[in-house]
């Protein structure tokens, strides 16, 4: 497969799919620069795999196991010297505005939202990203490699934490 | 905040970013297209590096026409220096390997101990890497000296050496090494934790 006749098939499949890698760099970054930083390193990881890519899972799955993953390891990678760090980084000159996002007021509650999804543990963030973006318990538990009856229980936990959070946070 | 308002200002969000956002597919296809080509060349050149090592270092020897004395020092030194550096470069070609088979396809979890499981490596081959360094240096001075000279100019360049070698050690053992690896065990232990639940 050469590479121009990839990148259309794609690049459709990136677009259906762009609002969950909005939706989890936002959650895994703090800047809008780490943020943008972070898509940009998603969209690579996500063409690098997609050769690879043979169907034996959903679309959505790996999508959100690439984009996740690779959120994990943008922590990692901003440490010098770590993994991926030379290999993988992009300088700030080089972020390209490839998408177009119209200027819209983010609601308090979506803030607060994201400010309690913050104080998550990686894998939690993950957890509760991959529920409240419909996913169900088996789904969540392909995607992470966790058991589904502790998604299950994890779920519950990290809504008990999140409720907590946010009546300190309000 | 219950689950029920969490999951309706997600869908409102979910609403708003397919309502207002677009791709811009030709500057992404260009920079799809062309980081992996840069990405990819930087790859070549390190690993080029790596595996051209040994030749930029008989190169150096050559043209620096240093002059060797085959005693038995020079064989004690060369086998000390050549071991380890048979060894390192072992462990470079094996890491650079290891990095290039992490496929971000994988399950959370399994990509999480993997990346941990490198980390650990690369730390455990610095740390021998340190300890080692002493002896290679030792061959090259084997290699070069033919008979040790003691004298106040050179007790002292043995003597800074020495010191700015243990401080560097110390240091990176006693505060960043083992706090990298204490750090790696306990993810790898909440890792293994999680699965087995």
């Amino acid at each position: 497969m050469t590479k121009d006749n990839v990148s259309e098939p794609f690049l459709s499949i990136f677009e259906e799919n762009a609002g969950i890698i909005i939706k989890i760099s936002r959650a895994y970054t703090n800047t809008s620069h780490d943020r943008e930083d972070l898509m940009n390193d998603i969209a690579l990881e996500l063409w690098k795999s997609f050769e690879k890519f043979k169907g034996d899972s959903k679309i959505s799955t790996w999508i959100y196991r690439v984009a996740l993953n690779t959120s994990m390891n943008y922590k990692r990678k901003k440490k010098k010297d770590s993994l991926f760090y030379a290999i993988n980084d992009f300088q700030k000159d080089e972020i390209i505005p490839w998408l177009v996002e119209q200027e819209q007021e983010s609601s308090s509650e979506l803030e607060l939202l994201y400010n309690c999804i913050d104080e998550l543990t990686e894998i939690n963030k993950a957890i509760i990203l991959l529920y409240l973006d419909g996913n169900s318990h088996d789904e969540i538990s392909e995607i992470t490699g966790i058991s589904k009856t502790n998604v299950g229980t994890r779920i519950n936990r990290i809504k008990e934490q999140i409720k907590n959070l946010a009546i300190t946070k309000i | 905040m219950e689950l029920d308002e969490l999951k309706n200002i997600w869908v409102q969000y979910d609403k708003k970013i397919s309502d207002n956002t677009r791709l811009n597919k030709e500057i992404l296809k260009r920079m799809l297209i062309s980081k992996p080509e840069k990405r990819l060349n930087w790859i070549k050149i390190k690993a080029g590096f790596n595996l051209l090592n040994p030749i930029i270092l008989v190169l150096i020897i050559m043209f620096t026409d240093v002059k060797f004395s085959l005693t038995i020092h020079f064989y004690i030194g060369l086998s000390l220096f050549t071991a380890l550096f048979v060894i390192t470069y072992i462990w470079n070609v094996r890491y650079f390997l290891l990095i290039r088979k992490i496929d971000f396809s994988g399950a959370i979890l399994s990509i999480k101990k993997g990346i941990a499981e490198l980390e650990k490596y690369k730390i455990k081959t610095t740390r021998i890497r340190y300890m080692t360094m002493p002896f290679a240096i030792l061959g090259i001075f084997f290699m070069l000296i033919q008979k040790p000279i003691f004298n106040t100019e050179s007790i002292v360049f043995f003597g800074l050496v020495i010191i700015v070698f243990i401080s560097s050690m110390y240091y990176t053992f006693k505060y960043s090494i083992n706090e990298q690896f204490r750090k790696l065990d306990k993810e790898i232990a909440e890792i293994v934790e999680l699965e087995k639940e």
